[in-house]
């Protein structure tokens, strides 16, 4: 009996053999991949909004792909000029050699259409479609779900982990038209340091800051959806030290055209390629901006023009149905970070300004 | 020799019978000498010369038969089964038979100048006061007709009714060349009569159909990879023929993707028609433990396909929906299973398969690059046999034989793939884990005989998919075909063929994500009414007239929420439906020893019938649905748009001498539909669009010509092929084409136009043990979207590579048998990569994105793609004569394991993009299939 279950065991091994070529068989390699050198295209972008922070625009020139660089090549400076129906309202203010701000004074109202306009000295005028602004649509509410996947491990197998999941609910009434939404984050999070077995130790409380992002593109559309209560996932978080004490996520709820909808779903598509046959055909992006005076020039970029609702969710560890595991909890594995937590990238002892 | 296989024959025929032990052939000498004069004296007093030792009298008489002009007519159970053994030296055969059959109680006496009859002594009068058709219906209880019918195993055989006087100037023969193993019918076996120099080749089931005159001929029979037989027949009248070939463990004729006749690429009229037999597909290296015949189409120059585990294939520059892709009559619209990873057709049952890729009769309309026409098998008329496969991932059976034997039979074909079940126990991948990839299907062939000169066949085929990556996402698809094939073949060689077919195609595709998910349901059928006749004229016309009606629906296309937590709104799109109709008349003209012509006529037209809802745009603005200025309804079966238009096909052929042949050639096909894809290869849910107001219809020119050359006697064979086609009526997608569930689809799209041209050299080797095939094909495939209406042209209206432009394909097959029982082969193939839109540049636009700045569409070309593979098969069948035969297929497939791409696409790392290949199988794949059959 035992050779022949050992046989049978060896005649199994030859099909594993087998389906470990097959299903290891695909495989995804760096390339060098280069084409004919690229024409040089004018990139203009901006998001331009009531929030402070959101209120410039950036102009640039495309670089090579396969270059390396922290800086796009910068343009020559510029006028640039915001239009509400057509009529002038604010000029933009060169903050840097790319970044241009417009004027505190200017109001984005709804219902109304903005544009820029952008005079180089050489003559050259690049002007945006004019995008109507849509009327502000509140978060309903936000939300969090937890759940357990599978993620590869650095020794090549699986381990299964807690994930924390961030939603956006929204309550969409019945209409004739659909709703576009861009939504993009940042989080806060305080961490009360380590104490040392030094009496004048003094405990101080950190408070982090992670940089806004919308990074993946996330946008939504209620074009195709029933009204109602619509959610979306905005992020995804595997628990760690950031969840030690209070944490808090900032949801910026954007209500885009649908033209900017229809551009960020082709950024969409186009940053999240991975090669396989279901990927759709890719194209050159196009936005909405142009050269008034060569109309066929190809113009980078978008500006986009709306109003955004911010809406907050603090989380504290003890809301969770899992234990974190956390390394600055452990005065024996902690690192030094956990005792000065300054030291760690976007931390700050000043407490943000909504801070309880 | 001649009456033991006779025996046979006449035991098949009429196995209840103890009376049948006399030569058929004898029987009809019997009839021809009994209408001649007879001598009686001459016969028997003939001196003969013979030396036997301990032999049966049936191998005496057999080999007097042999030696000189006399025929042995006898029942078996007569005659004693001693053996003897004499020595005579100019003796009348008289005296011979006397001391043979002393004190047998039989007797003998000649029937006429060349027959000799044994019987009882006491019945020798009475039987030879019979006449011919008396002693068939009475005395050996046979019926007139069954006698006429003769299965071919000895050196002569009696076609006719010799009864009839006057005989007729000219006979035609119809029947039947098969593999004596497993009834299987030879396409392309030739029949040819030298002493009338004429001659002719089966069709795809095998069945042939000359006009000789009257009178004895010798006629030689070839079929690939069987034995060449030769026989002498007395044609007495239309009659039917059924000639056993063996199968040769050689298969001395046999070569790699070429067509069967040795000189049949000089000789045929047609260009750029390329018959495949099953063995050519059974000798190719599989994968995954399948052999699959579209991987093996692309192996022909001017075929290629997008890639490993891509859907279809391309031929001479044409896009996938451009080939008319049939199994036995019935259209297929997805050919592919698992992703194109299989192909639907079951290699077991296939008979014969013949791509058009140059000239395409008139009989085939509808698609305007290729004809790729499967013919399946029948069931065996005489015995129950079948093949299986077993293997890791995919196992089959087949099962053939007959309902009623040798009037009908069936045909039965089961596969199922099941990587998924394997795929289930690999550890540490729950993605893989929880996916699920598989397919099933099922193919049935009924055969019936009515009477000697018609059948009717009815074809079924049933298949279902399912490919689904975890929860995530998944594809489902599945196609149900059923035909009914009417022929009939007339006196003087007419024939009449009715078809009717129906299939539908239908394909769905989930998204699971969440409040989101929505599953996509899309799918088309067709019915198909083709009726044509055949018409040998004389020795140099073969006309064909024919219709065909193909009435087009294309699903609506539907949207529905997936899961419980969906909230999408279900949505349904009406498509369109529609009347293709043709007419035709195609001549095969032999205008001499060394011209010939092929040349057609077909009428096309196609109605786009209602319901049907149409947004009008305004003219010279662009399809955009801002611009929709009204809404057009159009009632049931009202003409939504007619196309229609002439289509000459003509292929011409003149022979230089016997080994050279120039062809020339000219088609002109519409099509009416469209497949329009939005992915970087096929998948199952892309969309067929019918022509319609926004849709043309495809109109493609092709001119065609070669040069084909054999050497030493055909051992070496040189094709040169060039083409040249020009495509109207394309349709191109707009960037960012959003296809699915869209009631103005016509918006995604813009007006195209396209031109293929390229030239194919083939060089094939076919002497002993080695058959080589190596290739060259340039081609090219261009696009250029038209139309001053539309905002912006693809590439500003600029000629661009479509995306399955691979400008260099060289391929190089070649087989060594190097034993009687295994066969070593190989294959290299090396194309060009294809045309892809890529990155030229990134830029960062708010908030803190690095987005790609793609180029113009198709301006960069992926790596080329280059693979070898090895296969050996150890033919256990003939080594062993046993019931279930066996073969072992051992293959490695991507030998040196190379990663060849099928795409490539850019990931951000850090501040810059990294470019990426992604090749399906980057791994060299060993495989092991035993095959055996019953």
């Amino acid at each position: 009996m035992i050779h022949t279950s050992m046989k049978i065991k060896h005649l199994f091994l030859i099909p594993g053999v087998i389906l470990g070529l097959l299903v290891h068989s695909s495989c995804i390699d760096r390339i060098d991949f280069s084409g004919p050198p690229a024409p040089i295209n004018l990139v203009v972008s901006g998001i331009i909004t009531n929030s402070p922070g959101q209120r410039t625009i950036h102009l640039s020139y495309q670089r090579p792909i396969d270059i390396f660089q922290t800086r796009d090549t910068i343009p020559p400076p510029a006028t640039i000029n915001l239009f509400e129906d057509g009529v002038l309202i604010a000029p933009f203010i060169q903050l840097a050699t790319d970044e241009y701000r417009l004027d505190e004074s200017a109001v984005i109202e709804a219902e109304k259409a903005y544009h820029i306009e952008i005079q180089f000295v050489n003559g050259d005028t690049y002007a945006s479609r004019p995008e109507l602004v849509r009327p502000l649509h509140r978060v309903d509410s936000l939300g969090l779900q937890f759940e357990q996947r599978d993620i590869d491990s650095q020794v090549g197998s699986t381990i299964r982990r807690w994930f924390v999941d961030l939603y956006v609910f929204n309550w969409i009434p019945p209409s004739e038209e659909p709703y576009y939404f861009r939504w993009e984050m940042d989080e806060d999070w305080e961490q009360v340091e380590l104490a040392r077995e030094d009496p004048f130790d003094i405990q101080l409380t950190c408070y982090f800051h992670t940089p806004r992002t919308s990074l993946p593109v996330r946008i939504q559309t209620t074009k195709e959806l029933e009204s109602g209560v619509v959610s979306k996932r905005i992020i995804q978080r595997q628990p760690g030290d950031a969840f030690k004490d209070r944490h808090v996520f900032n949801v910026y709820q954007h209500r885009i055209s649908p033209e900017a909808y229809a551009f960020y779903e082709q950024l969409d598509l186009l940053v999240n390629r991975t090669g396989n046959m279901f990927d759709q055909i890719p194209a050159a992006v196009t936005g909405n901006v142009s050269n008034l005076n060569a109309p066929d020039e190809r113009v980078l970029g978008y500006v986009e023009f709306s109003l955004a609702d911010t809406s907050r969710l603090w989380v504290r560890r003890q809301m969770f149905p899992f234990t974190i595991r956390l390394s600055c909890a452990d005065p024996d594995i902690a690192s030094t970070s956990c005792f000065e937590c300054i030291l760690n990238n976007g931390a700050s002892y000043n407490k943000p300004y909504y801070w309880p | 020799m001649a009456f033991n296989n006779t025996f046979f024959t006449l035991s098949f025929w009429l196995p209840l019978s103890n009376l049948k032990r006399i030569t058929a052939l004898g029987i009809f000498l019997l009839v021809w000498a009994g209408s001649q004069a007879q001598d009686t004296s001459t016969q028997l007093d003939h001196p003969i010369s013979i030396e036997y030792k301990q032999k049966t009298l049936f191998q005496v008489w057999s080999n007097i038969e042999e030696k000189y002009p006399i025929q042995f007519f006898y029942k078996e159970e007569w005659i004693p089964r001693s053996k003897f053994s004499g020595d005579f030296s100019n003796v009348p055969i008289k005296t011979i038979l006397t001391e043979q059959l002393a004190g047998t109680g039989l007797g003998f006496t000649n029937w006429n100048d060349r027959s000799i009859l044994i019987a009882r002594e006491s019945e020798i009068a009475q039987v030879k006061s019979m006449t011919f058709k008396t002693l068939i219906t009475e005395t050996l209880n046979m019926d007139e007709t069954q006698s006429l019918r003769k299965r071919a195993k000895g050196k002569n055989n009696v076609i006719g009714d010799s009864t009839l006087r006057p005989l007729p100037a000219t006979a035609t023969l119809t029947g039947r060349v098969f593999e004596s193993n497993t009834d299987i019918g030879l396409a392309n076996a030739s029949i040819s009569f030298p002493d009338l120099q004429q001659g002719g080749l089966t069709d795809t089931s095998g069945t042939f159909l000359v006009k000789i005159p009257t009178g004895y001929h010798r006629t030689i029979v070839k079929a690939t990879g069987r034995e060449t037989r030769e026989f002498g027949i007395w044609v007495y009248s239309d009659g039917e023929w059924d000639i056993e070939l063996n199968f040769t463990a050689f298969q001395m004729e046999e070569v790699l993707l070429s067509a069967e006749g040795e000189d049949r690429n000089v000789s045929q009229t047609q260009a750029g028609v390329v018959k495949i037999s099953p063995i050519d597909i059974r000798r190719m290296p599989n994968l995954l433990g399948e052999i699959d015949v579209l991987k093996s189409i692309t192996l022909i120059p001017g075929v290629s396909s997008a890639g490993e585990a891509a859907s279809g294939f391309n031929v001479r520059g044409g896009n996938i929906d451009q080939n008319l892709v049939m199994q036995d009559g019935n259209m297929i619209f997805n050919s592919s299973h698992l992703l194109g990873f299989f192909s639907l057709f079951n290699p077991d049952l296939i008979k014969d398969i013949t791509l058009y890729k140059g000239h395409i009769p008139a009989q085939y309309g509808g698609r305007t690059s290729s004809v790729l026409d499967v013919q399946l098998d029948e069931g065996s008329y005489r015995k129950t046999r079948g093949r299986a496969s077993i293997g890791i991932l995919a196992s089959k059976l087949s099962l053939g034989g007959p309902m009623q034997k040798n009037k009908s039979s069936y045909l039965l074909g089961i596969r199922a793939a099941y990587p998924n079940v394997a795929t289930s126990f690999v550890d540490n991948h729950p993605d893989i884990q929880r996916s699920a990839a598989y397919y099933g299907d099922a193919t049935l062939k009924l055969t019936q005989k009515l009477g000697d000169l018609g059948k009717i066949s009815f074809t079924g085929y049933a298949s279902t998919d399912v490919f689904n990556f975890g929860q995530q996402f998944g594809y489902g698809w599945r196609t149900v075909m059923g035909g009914i094939n009417w022929k009939q073949i007339y006196e003087k060689g007419w024939s009449s063929t009715v078809q009717v077919n129906t299939s539908s195609y239908q394909s769905s595709f989930f998204d699971n994500n969440d409040v989101e998910a929505f599953e996509i349901t899309s799918g088309l059928s067709q019915t198909n009414l083709k009726a044509y006749g055949l018409w040998p004229l004389n020795s140099q016309h073969t006309l064909r007239i024919g219709t065909e009606f193909t009435w087009y629906d294309i699903a609506d296309n539907i949207r529905n929420p997936y899961g419980s937590n969906s909230i999408v709104r279900p949505k349904s799109v009406e498509k369109d439906q529609g009347l293709e109709s043709g007419i035709y008349i195609n001549d095969e003209w032999k205008i001499n020893n060394f011209f010939s012509l092929d040349m057609g006529l077909r009428l096309s037209g196609f109605a786009n019938l209602g319901p049907s809802s149409i947004f009008i745009y305004p003219e010279n603005s662009p399809r955009e649905v801002f611009n929709i200025i009204d809404t057009l309804s159009v009632g049931e079966f009202e003409s939504v748009r007619n196309f229609g238009g002439i289509e000459p096909r003509i292929s011409f052929k003149a022979n230089l001498n016997e080994l050279t042949s120039v062809k020339v050639g000219f088609n002109r096909i519409h099509q009416y539909s469209h497949l329009l894809i939005n992915s970087l290869a096929t998948t199952p849910v892309d969309l067929w669009q019918l022509s319609n107001r926004y849709f043309p219809a495809q109109v493609a020119n092709s001119f065609f010509a070669g040069v084909h050359r054999n050497f030493f006697g055909n051992i070496w064979q040189l094709s040169l092929e060039g083409y040249f086609r020009q495509m109207k009526g394309l349709v191109v997608n707009r960037d960012f084409a959003n296809l699915f569930v869209n009631d103005h689809i016509e918006t995604e799209i813009m007006d195209a136009e396209g031109v293929a041209y390229g030239g194919e050299f083939s060089l094939i080797y076919s002497r002993n043990k080695f058959d080589v095939q190596m290739s060259y094909a340039y081609s090219r495939s261009l696009r250029r979207a038209i139309g001053d209406a539309s905002p912006s042209l693809v590439n500003g209206g600029k000629w661009f590579p479509s995306d399955i432009d691979m400008p260099h394909n060289i391929t190089f097959t070649g087989q060594w048998r190097a034993k009687r029982t295994v066969t070593y082969s190989m294959n290299f193939v090396y194309r060009s990569g294809r045309p892809v839109t890529a990155p030229e540049a990134v830029y960062g636009i708010e908030p803190s994105w690095l987005v790609p700045a793609f180029s113009d569409r198709n301006a960069f070309r992926i790596p080329p793609f280059h693979r070898l593979d090895f296969g050996a098969t150890l033919d256990r069948e003939t080594i062993k004569r046993n019931r279930v035969k066996s073969e072992f297929v051992f293959s490695i497939y991507n030998f040196y394991a190379r990663h060849n791409p099928f795409s490539v696409f850019f990931r951000r790392e850090g501040g810059r993009y990294q470019g990426y290949q992604l090749a399906v199988i980057g791994s060299l794949l060993p495989m092991i299939s035993y095959n055996f059959r019953f």
